[in-house]
């Protein structure tokens, strides 16, 4: 064999850290389905203005479709929810995943520096976010071209898309990083607490950053130059882009009286036409530090890295089970004995009803696992019975939601996750009817929390009662076929979360929100269209699993 | 020339790992061998710079490990037991990442490496679709890439077929020369043929550290054969201990540990590797 020259530099390693990242993320079935939905997405965003609807208005008229207005009034959604939120999401577990397969420990037996593997990490993040977003570019500069008013100016797009969703780009892969290093926030829990993350840093700088809002009285007759549309100091932490997105809409239209996102127009009403959107002098500074903020926290990250030590990857396991959920199911384990006895009813089931004693085990080994959720079962019950008519649609209904969502995010990949595919396997019926077992068995559970709200509503109201079943039949359906098609809690969680925020934030207006029943404003289309969805969900776990079977097995 | 001195590796949980445990190892193919739980991988990790020792010291050519790890790193290949591979990369990806990790970027050198593990003609597959063997004989390349001086491997044969394990056993081999080879297991037949020293551990502790030729004299006159019946190897096989046992016409073949004679029809018997691991292990207190 030949002499080998070794050059260890630093940017040589970095740079093969992310080559294998961007590989392996770019060879997955799902990152092709993303660029496929960031398609359609582009579509829907940019509606055709002859269709009635338009993706940004000031009061009731439409803005003139320009690259500047189309630049500005689409980046928001974008890298407010898409990069911001769902990014966080889609960059999955790649410290996990050398845990896992174990490659770390080779990685730590290498001259490579642990911050040389967290830049590799952090960089790879970035060029994954980022041809995301050339290619979410790409999409609406063609839906320009299809519904564009005037020729199309792509270095407004690139400088426009670029001022809002780097920054964010920028956040969400340190976020990534500094959640998955940290041992209490690099499961289930840390899922949800991106949530609250990204909902303060979402609406925190858009909010408060209003510095010349004004009532609803004088919206209509404020004069253009009263409007100083200062940059306010939590303009700096405007990761998202929206602060800034709203300054310059303002800006440009003179009116706090605006509104993003694909929505109805009065076609009456000439269109208002904006000018050129720039990075007023003011702007260069709040934009800058809204990209860097958050990078001092990689030190964190890098702190709390384990370089695959075995003691410290312990530790941080048993630090993971310390985690406020974790620690109260050990706590609460003697519970899990008031479960021991409901075993008994999966004896009473005749044997030849094989699906039905796996779907009863299942439920009550969920049970078993999480105690915690028969503590919480009872204060939901008591809730329910006990509140306030007012509070009960607004409040606990909600919050039993979101209990569902925890309990039932990693129903359908427990046995993945630990390995016992193959074991599951084995039970008959199981490996062919995988998705419905997995379904009936969330149903049951789901059914088991909403059962005393489920009585309660339909005593006052049927078809409200109605809506709540399907609402949760609906969750069920998400939690097995986001869980079978991804193989992680993350995406449902992360979807589940902002949806409930839309919802609530909606208060059941427009009534397609209204999915179950929260606000009494669903109607027996609304409650159509969520079982056709179920199916939809379903049907598609059930294609996808049946294809990874015959693909793996 | 590896040194290790008086090394102690004790978990937070109060378990110690490795007790005290010293070893001069020079070149060749050194066998770690041990049931499960004795401290072998701890002890692997240790050298291999993973994880730091407690108490105690590990040079390499008069160089501290422990303070200067990247002289070690530089100069090692390490294979970890159940190793894995990514899920979407090519065997040529998987080992162009190892070896830009360690500063190779010889395009050559890594096809080289392919060849040498019999790889070379699916370097374009992806390596999750590889069996057990292939996967492991990746995780070899990838270990060899650097040129090491030091290649630790643990427990590489584990779940290998006998074909796959004769294979890598050849390869272990044959790169032997010239480094020194530590291949951690607990089956003897793994380090039979290629061993030219044997670390024997048992409950985080040395208990042999020779060549296989003086632990298997070290079993010399305690290896007895004998004929039994069923009934009776049934009763002994409590309150001997039984290295091997084959049910024949005549009888039960076994043979028997002992420092003494066990029974009056047992002759002495020729130990075997097996033999001297079993009697090391039962009979001898830490080295």
């Amino acid at each position: 064999m030949n002499p080998i020259n070794t050059t260890n530099t630093t940017f040589l390693r970095i740079q093969a850290i992310v080559k294998a990242d961007f590989l392996l993320r770019f060879r997955r079935t799902s990152t092709l389905l993303l660029f496929v939905v960031m398609c359609g997405l582009a579509y829907l965003v940019l509606p055709d203005p002859t269709s009635g609807r338009t993706f940004m208005k000031t009061g009731s008229q439409r803005v003139f479709y320009s690259s500047d207005a189309v630049a500005v009034g689409t980046v928001a959604q974008f890298s407010g929810i898409f990069i911001a939120l769902f990014g966080f999401y889609m960059l999955g577990s790649t410290i996990r995943r050398d845990v896992d397969t174990r490659t770390g420990f080779v990685l730590a037996a290498t001259s490579m520096r642990s911050w040389e593997y967290i830049a590799g990490k952090f960089v790879g993040n970035i060029v994954f976010l980022l041809a995301l977003t050339v290619g979410y570019v790409a999409a609406m500069m063609i839906m320009y071209l299809m519904r564009g008013e005037e020729a199309l100016k792509p270095f407004v797009f690139l400088k426009i898309y670029f001022l809002c969703s780097f920054p964010s780009i920028i956040f969400v892969s340190v976020m990534a990083i500094v959640f998955e290093t940290i041992p209490f926030l690099a499961g289930k829990i840390g899922n949800v607490v991106y949530f609250f993350v990204w909902a303060a840093i979402m609406t925190v700088p858009a909010a408060m950053g209003d510095t010349d809002r004004v009532r609803d009285d004088e919206k209509e007759q404020k004069p253009i130059q009263v409007l100083k549309n200062e940059v306010s100091w939590v303009s700096y932490l405007d990761a998202t882009g929206l602060a800034y997105c709203i300054g310059q809409v303002k800006e440009q239209t003179g009116s706090n009286n605006f509104s993003m996102g694909n929505s109805p127009f009065d076609a009456s009403k000439p269109p208002v036409y904006m000018g050129s959107i720039g990075v007023p002098a003011k702007w260069v500074l709040p934009r800058f530090v809204s990209t860097v903020f958050a990078m001092p926290l990689l030190l964190i990250a890098l702190a709390a890295f384990h370089r695959f030590d075995p003691v410290r990857l312990k530790a941080s396991a048993r630090q993971d089970r310390r985690n406020i959920i974790a620690a109260l199911n050990i706590w609460l384990k003697p519970i899990s004995k008031a479960v021991q006895s409901l075993w008994a009813v999966v004896g009473v089931i005749p044997v030849r009803w094989t699906f039905a004693r796996s779907v009863a085990a299942e439920a009550l080994m969920t049970l078993s696992l999480y105690p915690v959720s028969i503590i919480v079962w009872i204060a939901i019950t008591g809730a329910s019975l006990l509140t306030p008519s007012d509070s009960f649609h607004g409040a606990v209904l909600p919050i039993i939601f979101c209990v569902l969502t925890v309990l039932l995010a990693d129903i359908a990949i427990r046995e993945r996750s630990k390995g016992m595919t193959a074991l599951l396997f084995t039970t008959p019926l199981l490996r062919i009817h995988f998705v419905w077992w997995k379904f009936a068995s969330a149903l049951v559970l789901t059914f088991v929390f909403l059962a005393i709200p489920l009585c309660r509503l339909l005593l006052l109201n049927v078809s409200e009662g109605a809506s709540l079943a399907i609402g949760g039949i609906f969750l069920t359906a998400c939690a097995v076929g986001m869980g079978v098609m991804t193989g992680t809690t993350k995406t449902f969680i992360g979807l589940t979360m902002m949806f409930f925020y839309v919802v609530m934030d909606s208060h059941g207006q427009p009534p397609e929100f209204d999915f179950a029943g929260w606000y009494g404003t669903a109607t027996t289309s609304v409650r159509g269209m969520y079982l056709l969805l179920t199916s939809g969900v379903l049907l598609v776990a059930q294609v996808v699993y049946a294809w990874r079977l015959r693909q793996r097995f | 020339m590896l040194n290790i001195q008086s090394v102690t590796k004790r978990f937070a949980s109060g378990v110690v790992g490795v007790d005290a445990l010293s070893l001069t190892v020079d070149k060749g193919v050194i066998g770690l061998l041990g049931p499960n739980g004795a401290g072998k991988t701890t002890l692997i990790q240790m050298i291999a710079t993973v994880t730091k020792p407690t108490s105690g010291s590990i040079t390499f050519n008069d160089v501290d490990v422990l303070k200067t790890p990247d002289y070690m790193r530089s100069r090692l290949g390490f294979l970890p037991q159940d190793f894995g591979v990514y899920d979407n990369l090519t065997a040529l990806e998987f080992l162009t990442y190892f070896a830009a990790l360690k500063g190779v970027h010889d395009k050559r050198r890594i096809m080289e490496l392919l060849e040498l593990v019999n790889l070379h003609s699916v370097a374009h597959r992806i390596a999750s679709t590889f069996s057990g063997g292939m996967r492991q004989r990746l995780g070899i390349a990838q270990a060899l890439v650097n040129d090491p001086d030091v290649l630790i491997v643990d427990e590489p044969t584990a779940g290998l077929d006998p074909e796959e394990r004769i294979r890598l056993r050849n390869v272990l081999s044959d790169i032997g020369g010239g480094k020194i080879v530590i291949l951690s297991t607990h089956i003897v037949s793994d380090i039979e043929a290629i061993a030219t020293h044997i670390a024997v551990m048992a409950h985080s502790r040395l208990l042999a550290y020779a060549t296989p030729e003086e632990l298997l004299s070290s079993a010399s006159g305690a290896v007895w054969e004998a004929v039994v019946s069923s009934e009776d190897f049934e009763r002994l096989r409590t309150t001997l201990k039984v290295s091997n046992a084959v049910r024949k016409p005549d009888g039960v073949h076994i043979r028997v540990l002992s420092p003494e004679r066990p029974m009056n029809n047992a002759s002495q018997a020729e130990p075997n590797l097996e033999d001297a691991f079993l009697f090391t292990l039962n009979y001898r207190s830490a080295a």
